[in-house]
């Protein structure tokens, strides 16, 4: 082995040709080699190269470095994850490599002490020396010239060229292969960012909800966007039915960027899931959250809020971990922050204890979630923020629009240093005297479906006796269509509900070919329907079921 | 509550005391079922269920309380089940003509002094 000790580096791409004034012949020999040398100097930095992809302009890399030192193969080895190993990425002539996936093991062979060393490397005759490769000896290589691949300061693999006759390369050769090794690291070491960043990307979109709930009596929308250039962080929102018919909502920031952050946040995520589903008292779910992360991930911070909404009497209750307090657009379009305890943010403090909080919503309210990224910005202040959302958030829009709207209001030519998540929840507004609903024949969907009811019943000033006989007789009808009319795939439920001249009808359409009950003991339902009720009357058809329920009076005195 | 309903379980001697909270319907009725017929080991003499706190029940639900009613009859056990009388579950369970013929107390002291 011949180690160039590094002289190759100095020169840095500069043609280095010695002045020679011996006589005329070797000075134009001489001027001959420079303008050569300068030529191969230019075939491996040509601009035109900027416009490839890494596979591509690494390939291209390759055949032109063989070309420019008159050798027979090029390759680039690049370290594995573990750092123990070299696998091959590319090669020319000796494409087998790569194919075969040969790995070299770090600090051993040829290439493994170019990467160990950091330090170019040359071979005059591979039959006397240590090189592992099988594939070189195999395809008859004689002669080998090597350099480090090193991007800020890391080592991140070798190139190599080798030769079928003997070669004894020199310092020139050494510093344009060492030109065209800086080229090839700094592209690798870009495309292994863009990668991890991809990486994160898909990772924190994998984690957002895929569809957000459809809740009784309410519509939500929610929006993600990464900062500026694509780099997401750790924020994110969330949005879940709990099997009380209840609405969860979360949005949390967990501190940091890229990868890391975003495993985390998905940590978190699921974690909070997992106890919304065990701890009715949204601090209750805080502070076990804290706790986790206090145990399992110290030195994690996040800042998270965590509610509950009751579709019938529409209550939030929530509690933050110093996340941004939520706005509140009241239903006569006046839009408010709304004050909250302060408490610690998660991971920060021992035992930390957080608030509840209850905000009373109305039909027509709207609530507006967000994270830092959406209100701070580098030349304003968070309360400026805050008081910009409020000024935008006075329109009457869906949440969907609302969203969009409140985005380009507020994110407008600045795309913004941070990643940010926005969750707008909005109670509809009372349905009137009619309502009409499609939903799945599905057994979760009953709860649902006497809540949406016991709240239209509720704004009606329904006798509360009456309503409870209106909720039974219909989660009869309603639980009789799921499990008669369809099989185990499920089909549609239609619930229309009247309120006219001092009579309600209720009725409840299914669209499956109705089959006696499987289960003897079932047949319960039509007698509660029909003590419970001024009439019931049952219409079936092929085309499926419908069933009329009336009651008469009912209002209250 | 985050589950529609809840159960608890309290076990002296040779009677086990079920109290059950919420709403009992189609989707839970027989996960309910069987956690209570599971509490009832051969030494029970007496199952009592408080439906005090049940806020809802359809008839899948009284369908597994006739079950269950049904199953400790075969085994010579009591069964008693608790309704205040301004339980909003009454109507439905007089509807669907109960009780047949087991106690049906006010007040869940009238069973365990």
């Amino acid at each position: 082995m011949l180690p160039y000790r590094g002289e190759g580096r100095m020169m840095h791409g500069i043609a280095q040709v010695e002045p020679d004034t011996s006589d005329q012949g070797s000075e134009a020999a001489s001027i001959l080699a420079s303008l050569e040398h300068l030529q191969r100097l230019q075939s491996v930095t040509d601009a035109a190269l900027a416009n490839l992809n890494v596979d591509q302009l690494l390939d291209e890399l390759l055949i032109r470095v063989r070309d420019a030192l008159s050798a027979d193969t090029a390759a680039i080895l690049l370290l594995d994850a573990t750092k123990a190993g070299l696998v091959p990425r590319a090669a020319k002539g000796i494409e087998e490599e790569v194919e075969r996936g040969v790995r070299i093991p770090f600090g051993r062979g040829f290439a493994g002490t170019i990467a160990s060393t950091g330090q170019p490397s040359a071979i005059l005759d591979v039959d006397h020396s240590n090189v592992l490769n099988p594939i070189l000896r195999e395809k008859g290589i004689r002669s080998l010239l090597g350099v480090p691949l090193v991007a800020q300061g890391t080592t991140l693999g070798v190139l190599h060229v080798g030769t079928l006759a003997p070669r004894r390369f020199s310092p020139e050769d050494t510093a344009l292969l060492q030109l065209v090794g800086d080229r090839v690291a700094l592209a690798i070491n870009a495309g292994l960012y863009e990668r991890e960043r991809a990486v994160a990307r898909t990772l924190q979109r994998s984690l957002l909800p895929e569809t957000l709930p459809n809740p009784p009596g309410l519509r939500v929308a929610a929006r993600y966007r990464p900062a500026r250039g694509g780099e997401v962080g750790g924020d994110w929102y969330d949005a879940f039915l709990l099997p009380s018919g209840s609405v969860a909502v979360a949005i949390g920031d967990v501190v940091g960027r890229g990868l890391g952050a975003a495993a985390s946040m998905g940590k978190l995520r699921n974690a909070l899931r997992a106890y919304a589903l065990e701890f009715a008292s949204p601090s209750g779910v805080l502070e076990r959250l804290d706790r986790l992360i206090q145990i399992l991930g110290p030195g994690e911070m996040a800042t998270v809020m965590y509610g509950v909404i009751d579709p019938v009497h529409l209550t939030f209750r929530f509690a933050s971990a110093a996340h941004i307090p939520p706005v509140v657009r009241d239903p006569d379009g006046s839009v408010r922050v709304r004050p909250v305890d302060v408490s610690a943010p998660l991971g920060a403090v021992v035992a930390a204890t957080f608030a509840e909080n209850v905000e009373q919503l109305r039909p027509g309210s709207t609530l507006i979630l967000c994270t830092d990224g959406l209100v701070e910005r580098r030349h304003q202040s968070f309360d400026e923020g805050l008081r910009r959302l409020c000024e935008v958030s006075g329109v009457q829009l869906t949440p969907e629009d609302r969203c969009r709207h409140i985005i380009e209001g507020l994110m407008e030519e600045d795309e913004g240093d941070d990643d940010m998540a926005l969750m707008v929840i909005e109670v509809l507004p009372d349905q009137g005297d009619r309502l009409a609903l499609s939903l799945p024949a599905e057994v979760g969907q009953l709860v649902v479906l006497r809540r949406i009811l016991e709240r239209w019943l509720t704004e009606r000033l329904v006798e509360p006796r009456v309503l409870q006989d209106v909720v039974a007789v219909f989660g009869e009808a309603a639980a009789n269509a799921i499990e008669h009319a369809y099989g185990p795939d499920s089909g549609v439920l239609r619930v229309t509900a009247e309120w006219a001249a001092r009579e309600i009808v209720l009725t409840v359409r299914d669209f499956g070919r109705w089959r006696s009950p499987r289960v003897v003991d079932r047949g319960r339902g039509i007698p509660i329907m029909r003590a419970l009720t001024d009439a019931v009357r049952i219409d079936r058809s092929d085309a499926g079921t419908s069933v009329e329920l009336r009651w008469r009076g009912g209002a209250r005195p | 509550m985050i589950y529609p309903a809840d159960i608890r379980l309290h076990r002296s001697n040779s009677r086990t005391v079920v109290s059950l909270s919420g709403e009992i319907d189609l989707s839970n009725a027989g996960m309910i079922k069987r956690t209570i017929a599971e509490s009832i080991s051969n030494q029970v003499i007496e199952l009592v269920i408080d439906l005090g706190e049940v806020r809802y029940l359809d008839s899948a639900g009284i369908a597994m309380l006739f079950d269950l009613s049904r199953r400790l009859a075969e085994h010579e056990q009591r069964f008693t089940l608790v309704v205040p009388s301004e339980s909003l579950i009454r109507r439905s369970l007089e509807a669907n003509g109960w009780p047949p013929k087991f106690p049906m107390v006010e007040n869940i002291n009238e069973v365990t002094g």
